[in-house]
């Protein structure tokens, strides 16, 4: 549990007192945070390992150290207080105590007179190697192949396909992603052949030669007053041979087990610490080239053009290439495919420079395609509330964030409207900041449209939408108990009864005392749960949440309440949950 | 009738291979055909190359791949002579680059200043052979050299496994100036502390270890955020040198996998955090800092290009130049700072850096010595760090080359590309920097006498240029150089196409001449008074072939014309096309 305005209350009392104490901090006792680090499987100790501790409200205040070959750990910290500890090294990525996966929510250390904290167990998941051969249908290493590897995982209770990481093969072929999270993935390859440069030249050559009428000694930069071979004979055009075999000069982009799309891949599982071999064999393909001019208003300028190869809703770099003063382009080696271009002007400010990108669609001739700058969509509406609205419009923001992590932000005025103008074209995602207890909810039209938190900007009209915000001023704190003792690392899961209200769901795992704090819950109807095992729960799956629902706790929060509660501890292996 | 037919292929003409073969016209009017046919072989193994690629040139062309044994065959073609390309992925051609190809190149520095990037695959580097294809003639055999490879793994002072540190390798290559430290392949160790460096033509290398070494990154806001460890390694050569000269050479042998592993302690490093001042906003920028008496950078360098906030993490105590560069594409500018900065035992906050825009130098020529204006002066002044901001200077035109079947001097290619700034006798925007001239003059008789910068002779050696202003760059052309000339004999008869070296001995880099000519008559003009050593080859001699080979030395008076027979030597590798 991390940063909740709670403990950050909690957290400012402990500074003053250590400020006031500042001077005698050398006779204060301290409490004792130390234990031990083993590895998750062989629970062998970790020594060399670099492990930290910190205030959960002060990430600044870290101390560091180094476990001892035995693989123990002693810190002193000066104040009762929740503390987050890490650890880390080459083979271990960084993870937090009872960590879920590699990037869920973890257990805060909970210090205090009535808390052991000299015992601590950190259990450390080294990481997970996909590692392999990427190699051609001659059996040859394909080098400096590009891997990707996607997950299928579960994230904020949806069962999602990610794009975890991706690799360059080396010159033999070999790639090796390590540092993995445990889990399941998809592995996918794509290359160019060594040769393909080299035959797409003589291809050129090929091309020049045939469409020449003649012999023509004009290779050659001839000097003009040279002692001209008069061009009287009567020659045979000379024969360009290419080599009647060769299949393609492209690979095609192919899964693990040698499969064209992630729906016909097969699933590599790889456990915390395991590595799995996975090899994959490149097809060659024909290619073709894409030509691209861009027509862009101003000046014309010079810049560079990417293409992205798209796999499974993701975009791969394929080729990059330069775009001339004039805004032509080409792709050279190009198999048939779903791509996008993107392209800048190498001024990234000032009349002259231009940004765009584009799908397009790659078939099996060359392609011409005219690029435009993209529409700059504008949006303007109202902030409106469900309920009571805050006192003032100050320091609240709109903000727009799009798929490539690209933010853009309108402040709200006095009047509760907002605007926002030159958004490039592309999804955005909505969220509102700087409310205090509110939380945006959905997007809204006059008529009373409920829209999701989601724009699709791709015209230069103006849209307009109201963001409807909710207030969500109500916390529950607790402890999860089994059989009497508090668990530690039991995740809360706070489900709205209407699914439809996706902005109030809220999550949080039990600290070493069972605490756990749900914190900015608008009010309505809920169904609360405690469960041994959370991590890969798509609650967000009505089959699923159907069936928690039925094994949760039903709850009403008032607006601005405050609950304490105490949930006793379901385990998940004794739901019949619904394998995916 | 004979007709000599130069292919250039390529895209830069400073990186020619220039391929001159013969044809005989009146012989392809005939229609005899025959069978273009070889086998491509592991120099190392012997067993032949499969899939390997071999393109042909000549009256007609074409490609093939190799079968699983190595061998290749196209019927139907003239009987005539084929230059053959011949490449595979894992190979690299057996001959060593040709010293006529060393000299046209633009002047480089000695010490290895390449970028560290992670660099993409370089095509395989093609093996090109001359095949003279006649009716019942054997089939070619055409030699690869296997790629040797390093790996090895990088541990700490506790034996753990250091993830993500950079091990370079730097090709010792023998020059006509001494050893060039080229550096090649990177790699960076992986989670298990292993790294894995392919793709090393086999020779002389040296590892250096760095730590986490990286691109510049932009970052945006006012901080980046970053858990670096503040830990760092010092560069180490290996096996445990600190410094390029004392590093062990390991030799590579053809498809070689050495092992060489180190074990280094770690120490603690600091960030250099700082602003830029005189930038331009969103402009290209990178940072490099170089350790002191280091030509290669290192540290993992952040900057935005909005504020000018830069920050350089984990660097290990020492002292270091810190170098920005700025690049603005419209209208095209550079800009550039050099800082010393000397890291102890805290972070360095605040360093404020004002990047300059350059500044310009004109040019002047003296004619002396009875040389006249009747030629070109060609300057090319070569940016140690920042190479894409070379500069080069015409002033005068080329005279037309001389006629006549004996002299054709290959040095007077003239330039491909060349700046033609607002003042032709000005070398603008000449940001701080270590820098080598190039002069070169094209006209009858005359040579380069010397090269001064204020009063610093610049023709010899590398130079800085600051931002304070260095004076003129003054030129002396002299117009009473010497001329050579001779028959060149191969076991006493008239050596056809042979390359005549005029190497000084003071300064075996610098300012090789070289003429060949047709029936073994060669001249050479223009040659600066002094201390030569003379050699005639056939075939391309490699760099080493000049160094190590004999040859008359001799010494050149002023306006002297001096008549001297050469007996010619065979080139190592004869077997690269002239």
């Amino acid at each position: 549990m991390t940063n909740t305005p709670a403990s950050k209350i909690v957290f400012f009392g402990v500074l003053t007192l250590a400020l006031s104490r500042g001077c005698l901090l050398q006779s204060a006792p301290a409490y004792e945070v130390s234990g031990i680090v083993v590895d998750s499987r062989s629970h062998a100790p970790l020594a060399n390992m670099l492990v930290s501790i910190a205030p959960t409200t002060a990430r600044d205040q870290k101390q560091e150290q180094v476990t001892k070959p035995d693989g123990r750990f002693a810190f002193s910290a000066g104040e009762p207080g929740k503390y987050s500890l890490r650890v880390r090294k080459p083979g271990y990525p960084a993870q937090a105590y009872r960590q879920t996966g590699f990037a869920g929510v973890s257990s805060a250390i909970v210090v205090g007179d009535d808390q052991d904290t000299r015992n601590i167990v950190f259990e450390a998941s080294r990481g997970c190697a996909i590692s392999g051969l990427i190699k051609d249908e001659n059996f040859e290493p394909v080098g400096n192949a590009l891997v990707s590897v996607f997950q299928s995982t579960v994230s904020a209770g949806e069962r999602k396909i990610i794009s975890r990481r991706q690799a360059r093969a080396n010159a033999a072929g070999e790639f090796r992603l390590a540092s993995l999270p445990p889990g399941n993935y998809y592995v996918c390859a794509m290359g160019r052949p060594w040769f393909a440069d080299q035959v797409i030249q003589l291809q050129r050559l090929q091309k020049s030669m045939e469409s020449r009428p003649s012999i023509d000694h004009g290779t050659v930069p001839s000097e003009p007053d040279a002692d001209d071979q008069p061009s009287t004979q009567e020659q045979q055009i000379p024969e360009y041979s290419p080599d009647p075999s060769l299949r393609g000069t492209s690979f095609v982009t192919t899964f693990y087990a040698n499969a064209p799309t992630l729906d016909d891949a097969a699933m590599v599982h790889v456990d915390a610490g395991s590595e799995a071999q996975v090899s994959i064999t490149l097809p060659l393909a024909k290619a073709v080239s894409v030509r691209g001019s861009i027509i862009a208003p101003g000046e014309p300028s010079d810049g560079r053009a990417n293409l992205y190869k798209k796999i499974s809703d993701s975009f791969m770099i394929f080729l990059h290439t330069w775009v001339s003063k004039n805004g032509s382009f080409r792709f050279d080696n190009v198999p048939a495919g779903s791509y996008a271009i993107a392209a800048s002007s190498q001024a990234s400010s000032g009349p002259s420079s231009w940004n765009i990108r584009q799908e397009i669609e790659v078939g099996g001739s060359d392609l011409e395609v005219t690029l435009r700058p993209q529409p700059m969509g504008s949006l303007s509406g109202h902030v409106v509330f469900e309920s009571e609205r805050p006192s003032s419009a100050a320091n609240l923001y709109v903000t727009f964030r799009n798929e490539r992590n690209n933010s853009y932000r309108a402040e709200v005025g006095p009047d509760w409207n907002f605007s926002i103008h030159r958004l490039p074209a592309g999804k955005y995602e909505v969220v509102a900041a700087g409310a205090k207890d509110y939380v945006a909810a959905y997007l809204t039209g006059g008529a009373g449209e409920r829209w999701p938190l989601t724009l699709d900007i791709s015209s230069a009209e103006t849209m307009r939408r109201d963001l409807m915000l909710t207030k969500a001023a109500s916390a529950i704190d607790g402890t999860v108990e089994h059989a009497g003792l508090p668990q530690v690392g039991v995740l809360v899961l706070l489900m709205p009864k209407d699914p439809a209200q996706r902005w109030a769901y809220r999550v949080d795992q039990t600290d070493t005392d069972g605490s756990f704090h749900l914190a900015t819950i608008p009010s309505g109807d809920y169904s609360l749960i405690a469960l041994s095992q959370g991590a890969e729960i798509a609650y967000r799956d009505p089959k699923v949440a159907a069936v928690l629902a039925a094994a949760s706790k039903q709850i009403h929060v008032d607006p601005s309440a405050q609950l304490d509660m105490k949930l006793e501890m379901v385990a998940a292996a004794s739901l019949s949950l619904p394998s995916r | 009738m004979t007709q000599q037919e130069i292919v250039l292929i390529g895209r830069n003409m400073f990186r020619y291979v220039a391929i001159v073969f013969i044809t005989s016209i009146g012989f392809a009017q005939t229609s005899e055909k025959c069978v273009l046919a070889g086998t491509v072989f592991n120099s190392a193994t012997h067993a032949g190359i499969p899939h390997a690629l071999v393109s042909y040139v000549g009256f007609s062309g074409g490609y093939r791949f190799t079968d699983a044994g190595g061998n290749f065959q196209v019927a139907n073609v003239p009987c005539l002579q084929y230059a053959l390309t011949v490449s595979k992925a894992g190979f690299v051609s057996g001959q060593e680059e040709p010293a006529q190809q060393l000299l046209m190149r633009a002047p480089r520095n000695a010490e290895p200043e390449a970028e560290t990037s992670d660099q993409g695959p370089q095509p395989p580097h093609p093996a090109i052979v001359m095949v003279d294809v006649k009716s019942g003639s054997p089939s070619a055999r055409i030699s690869l050299v296997p790629v040797s490879s390093i790996v090895g793994t990088v541990l700490d002072e506790n034996g753990e496994p250091l993830e993500g540190v950079v091990v370079q390798s730097i090709a010792a290559k023998v020059s006509l100036a001494g050893i060039d430290y080229v550096p090649r392949n990177t790699a960076r160790t992986d989670d298990r502390g292993i790294y894995t460096i392919l793709g090393l033509a086999p020779g002389d290398y040296l590892l250096r270890l760095v730590g986490e070494v990286s691109d510049t990154r932009y970052f945006m806001g006012n901080t980046v955020n970053l858990s670096n460890d503040h830990r760092g390694l010092p560069p180490i050569y290996y096996p445990n040198a600190d410094s390029l000269s004392a590093a062990s050479v390991l030799h590579l042998a053809a498809g070689e996998r050495t092992t060489a592993d180190f074990k280094q302690a770690t120490e603690a490093a600091y960030d250099i955090s700082g602003q830029m001042t005189g930038f331009v906003a969103q402009a290209w920028t990178r940072l490099k800092l170089y350790r002191d008496g280091e030509g290669l950078p290192l540290g993992r360098a952040f900057v935005n290009i909005s504020s000018g906030q830069f920050r350089i993490v984990d660097v290990p105590h020492g002292n270091y130049t810190l170098r920005i560069e700025q690049y603005q594409a419209d209208p095209a500018k550079w800009l550039a700072a050099e800082e010393q900065v000397a890291v102890s035992s805290e972070p360095i906050r605040n360093l404020l850096v004002p990047l300059s825009a350059g500044v310009d130098i004109p040019v002047s020529v003296s004619y002396e010595g009875g040389a006249t204006e009747g030629g070109m002066v060609n300057i090319t002044l070569q940016p140690g760090h920042t190479r894409a901001n070379q500069r080069q200077l015409q002033l005068g035109r080329i005279p037309k080359l001389p006629q006549g079947p004996d002299v054709v001097d290959v040095s007077q290619v003239p330039p491909a590309e060349s700046a033609s700034p607002a003042n032709p006798s000005v070398l603008t925007g000449l940001i701080p920097d270590q820098y080598r001239l190039q002069v070169q003059f094209f006209g009858h008789g005359g040579y380069v006498a010397s090269a001064k910068l204020g009063d610093v002779d610049v023709l010899h050696g590398k130079f800085p240029v600051g931002e304070s202003m260095p004076g003129e760059l003054h030129i002396t052309i002299r117009g009473d150089g010497a001329e050579l000339e001779g028959q060149v004999t191969l076991s006493g008869r008239p050596a056809e196409f042979a390359q005549v070296y005029l190497i000084p001995t003071s300064d075996p880099g610098a300012q090789v001449k070289f003429g060949f000519g047709a029936e073994g008559h060669y001249k050479i003009v223009g040659v600066a008074p002094g201390d030569y050593k003379i050699q005639a080859w056939i075939g391309a001699p490699t760099a080493k072939d000049i160094l190590t080979g004999s040859g008359e030395t001799l010494s050149v008076q002023p306006g002297e014309h001096r008549s001297m027979a050469l007996e010619a030597k065979q080139a190592s590798d004869s077997s690269v096309p002239r």
